[in-house]
């Protein structure tokens, strides 16, 4: 056997499995927003920026436990979430069926498309003024503004998704089963799954959305109430803390569409099989 | 349909009529005035250049196509085998085969024809980790497993790799004779007609105009000497001369 470095060429080095400590990635996600949190609380030690500009962390902190203590977060997330959910379980399967009838029939995508793609191009917190006028200061007109919002990512997709579903498949899947309904259920539906769940997605981020800013143009309990509070008190921390809510409310909500993502779409996934 | 009816019953033992079919996409008429008779059992080879309107006919046969003229009558069950698997992927490949069964013993009834194309065992996995030829088995599967009369068959090996797709003209072979199907089968491929058909057809400007009886023993050797002879007969057929040694 010839030794390697007689052989006048280029040797390669090869280092072997990596072995050792390495340390997990969710620590360095987590190192970031720690040091980001401490540089701010070092910043506001320092003075800078003035405390009714932007209160530090361990304010915001308090702030935050005095409102779950006294029971006013608790209170106002219950009326924020169940008007987003009661918005979201109005406008979701209000696209959905929408989206059906301009999807599967020609003559309802005559009918509803159009309007539903004039519509679209509304900005529709605009028509917030007028959801004002129409539904008072109470629950309804929050709602329904979430429920607009929602409808319309929930339409485009499905739609989209509908039409782009395999018509090979549909073809095949008809020689074999020539039932309609059957068809729509078990061929149409789940080819058209991952953009439905993406405009699941795309409308739980709206729907947060139109909550804040329904609940600040008129106050009447939620989230939007406290902040509104707040702000005419001067209170930043509070206001941070509001803010801080509405991010792990929309965090935890797009969890739940992940997860219900990896459930329904497990076979474009798993390849552990055969 | 009484017309349907009388079409079948003036030809005797017949599991499909094509009559004076005619078929135009715009300006284009690609089928003008076919004709064909296929008796029950038997193999047909629809062969014909690209364009020729062979997968068509299949199409209007299998009840695919309502856009044609003309009157065609065909069992009450028939089952297409595509070019493409066309296998649903979100549902697993047992549930595939058993697509649009009655609810009682569908498990059973696919097992039973996936064992058939010796895929018993993937009946629990996702249509996506099979290989090519896996899925055209399953296809297949789910074809059979209907009982169908009539086995429309369109292109479904062209796709495939030189060995799988022997192996699939052994295993359609099999299934043809064990089921006392009536097939039809389109194809660019001389030698699988020859190995599989009882009958080629060639497709030409829009008409039926060449037929080829293939009497030879089955099963069938492309290596003999009355192989190559229809072989070059079929090829001259579709324009293409062999050449000369």
């Amino acid at each position: 056997m010839t030794a390697i470095s007689d052989t006048g060429l280029r040797e390669l080095s090869l280092r072997g499995e990596r072995g050792g400590l390495r340390i997990p990635r969710w620590t360095r996600r987590v190192a970031v927003v720690v040091a980001l949190v401490a540089l701010w609380q070092l910043v506001s030690a320092l003075g800078w920026p003035p405390e009714n500009t932007l209160s530090s962390p361990l304010q915001v902190a308090g702030a935050a436990v005095d409102l779950i203590s006294g029971g006013d977060l608790g209170e106002a997330m219950a009326t924020s979430v169940t008007r987003v959910a009661t918005g979201l379980a109005l406008g979701v399967p209000a696209g959905l069926l929408l989206a059906l009838t301009s999807g599967l029939f020609r003559a309802g995508e005559d009918l509803v498309d159009s309007p539903m793609q004039m519509l679209r191009t509304l900005p529709f917190l605009g028509i917030t003024p007028l959801f004002i006028l129409w539904f008072g200061v109470g629950d309804t007109p929050k709602i329904a503004l979430v429920v607009l919002g929602v409808c319309f990512p929930v339409y485009i997709n499905t739609f989209v998704g509908i039409r782009n579903v395999d018509a090979k498949l549909v073809e095949a899947a008809r020689t074999f089963d020539r039932g309609r309904w059957r068809l729509t259920r078990s061929v149409i539906i789940p080819g058209a799954l991952p953009n439905i769940l993406v405009g699941v997605r795309l409308a739980l981020g709206t729907a947060w959305l139109a909550l804040v800013v329904g609940e600040q143009i008129n106050a009447d309990g939620g989230i939007g109430y406290l902040m509104l509070n707040a702000q005419n008190n001067l209170e930043t921390d509070t206001i941070v803390v509001c803010l801080v809510l509405y991010a792990l409310l929309g965090l935890s909500s797009d969890l739940i569409v992940r997860g219900l993502e990896r459930l329904l779409l497990s076979w474009r996934q798993n390849f552990a099989g055969a | 349909m009484t017309e349907v009816r009388d079409i079948a019953a003036a030809t005797t033992r017949r599991a499909v009529v094509v009559q004076d079919v005619h078929r135009s996409f715009g300006d284009r008429e690609i089928l003008r005035g076919v004709d064909l008779g296929v008796g029950a059992g038997e193999f047909v080879a629809l062969l014909g250049a690209s364009g020729s309107g062979k997968s068509t006919l299949l199409r209007i046969i299998g009840d695919l196509d309502h856009g044609a003229r003309g009157r065609v009558a065909v069992p009450a069950r028939t089952s297409v085998a595509f070019q493409e698997p066309r296998l649903l992927p979100w549902r697993r490949v047992w549930r595939n085969v058993a697509f649009g069964l009655p609810a009682a013993g569908r498990r059973h009834r696919a097992l039973a024809a996936l064992d058939e194309v010796g895929l018993a065992h993937v009946a629990d996995v996702w249509p996506k980790t099979l290989s090519g030829g896996e899925a055209q088995r399953v296809a297949l599967a789910r074809a059979l497993v209907r009982d169908p009369q009539l086995l429309l068959l369109d292109e479904p090996l062209a796709a495939l790799d030189a060995l799988t797709r022997l192996k699939m003209q052994q295993l359609i072979g099999q299934l043809w004779a064990r089921h006392r199907l009536t097939a039809i089968l389109v194809t660019h491929d001389v030698d699988e007609a020859l190995v599989l058909a009882d009958r080629a057809v060639v497709l030409r400007d829009g008409r039926l105009a060449d037929e080829l009886p293939i009497t030879l023993e089955r099963p069938r050797d492309p290596g003999s000497v009355h192989f190559a002879a229809l072989r070059a007969r079929l090829l001259g057929w579709l324009g293409v001369t062999a050449p000369r040694p």
